[in-house]
């Protein structure tokens, strides 16, 4: 095994002091302010979980199509709050950590991605971007209540 | 004394274009100023030779490359400009299974997404001032998996003659 410190060419460019907290606090405001029609990504998402789901014929979803979900789910945590939606990224996070006890995607796990695909949809329809209302709290408690009753079952 | 940013340059390896652009504009706020961005990881590998950045932000899930591949690439090619570089990995996994492989593949910092500048910058400066040693084990080869600790955060019995203990 053999050992090596890289010259470290980024710190010698760059130098010491670290940056301002006011220019931190600038590039929060970036992220608060940016707005590239997210709704529009969340139609997209919607559509490809819809082929997804639909285009299966058994009652258990292949690996593939899976890992296809996972992806669409860890898209929508990912991005959904940087884009002003944060009630996707935590209706998306609840989904992943069912994702995470499920061993295979059965018809109760279908169930619970089409709550979640209705969710998305309200959500882009209406622009509901947070859960600090009641519509968004009341998509949150339905998608909620629907995974608490698939770890009661599985978890 | 302040970091001067405007001297180094960052490339960022996004397939979501908006996600590169934003990730683009928070560095800008930060000071960078050259700034690359691609969106693919093939792309991205071709932009790295090109420029030879300094910094690496790639994405993991993207096509038919991901960025754990572009990780490879880099670290282990042959032709790679510089092996060495660091590499923040965004992604909205957070498991930790997950963070372990993308260590296990040579990632030097991983950022969790969403994220907010803040986190951003703590995996920026993590790169600048606490940079590990490289390991080459034949199988791995990329940042010392075993972030060292200060040896004052030892908080167990001391046993060593040299300690009192």
């Amino acid at each position: 095994m053999r050992f090596a410190t890289p010259k470290n060419t980024l710190k010698e460019k760059v130098g010491s002091g670290g940056i301002p907290e006011e220019r931190i606090k600038r590039a929060e405001e970036v992220i608060e302010k940016c707005d590239v029609g997210f709704s529009s990504y969340i139609h997209k998402s919607v559509e490809v979980m819809c082929d997804i789901i639909a285009t299966e014929h058994t009652d258990d979803l292949s690996e593939t199509k899976r890992q296809l979900l996972i992806k669409e789910v860890m898209t929508m945590k990912a991005h959904g709050k940087m884009f002003s939606f944060p009630l996707v990224s935590a209706l998306s996070n609840e989904v992943l950590q069912i994702f995470d006890i499920a061993q295979r995607v059965n018809a109760d796990l279908i169930d619970i991605i089409k709550v979640y695909i209705q969710s998305l949809q309200l959500i882009a329809d209406n622009q509901i971007q947070s859960y600090n209302n009641e519509a968004g709290q009341s998509i949150a408690e339905a998608l909620c209540a629907a995974c608490g009753r698939y770890v009661q079952k599985y978890g | 004394m302040t970091y001067t940013l405007d001297r180094a340059s960052v490339l960022i390896v996004e397939d979501m274009v908006p996600m590169a652009m934003l990730t683009k504009r928070i560095l800008q706020t930060f000071g960078f100023t050259e700034v690359h961005i691609a969106h693919d990881a093939e792309t991205g590998f071709e932009l790295f030779q090109k420029h030879a950045p300094d910094l690496v932000i790639a994405d993991w899930i993207m096509g038919d490359m991901s960025g754990l591949d572009l990780v490879k690439l880099i670290r282990r090619d042959p032709l790679s400009k510089n092996s060495y570089v660091p590499i923040v990995l965004m992604t909205g996994f957070s498991h930790k299974l997950r963070v372990m492989q993308a260590r296990d593949i040579g990632v030097s910092e991983f950022l969790v997404k969403p994220f907010t500048a803040k986190d951003l910058y703590t995996r920026i400066m993590q790169a600048i001032e606490k940079p590990r040693q490289f390991v080459d084990s034949g199988e791995f080869f990329g940042p010392d998996r075993r972030r060292k600790r200060a040896q004052n955060e030892y908080g167990g019995p001391k046993r060593r003659y040299d300690d009192g203990g």
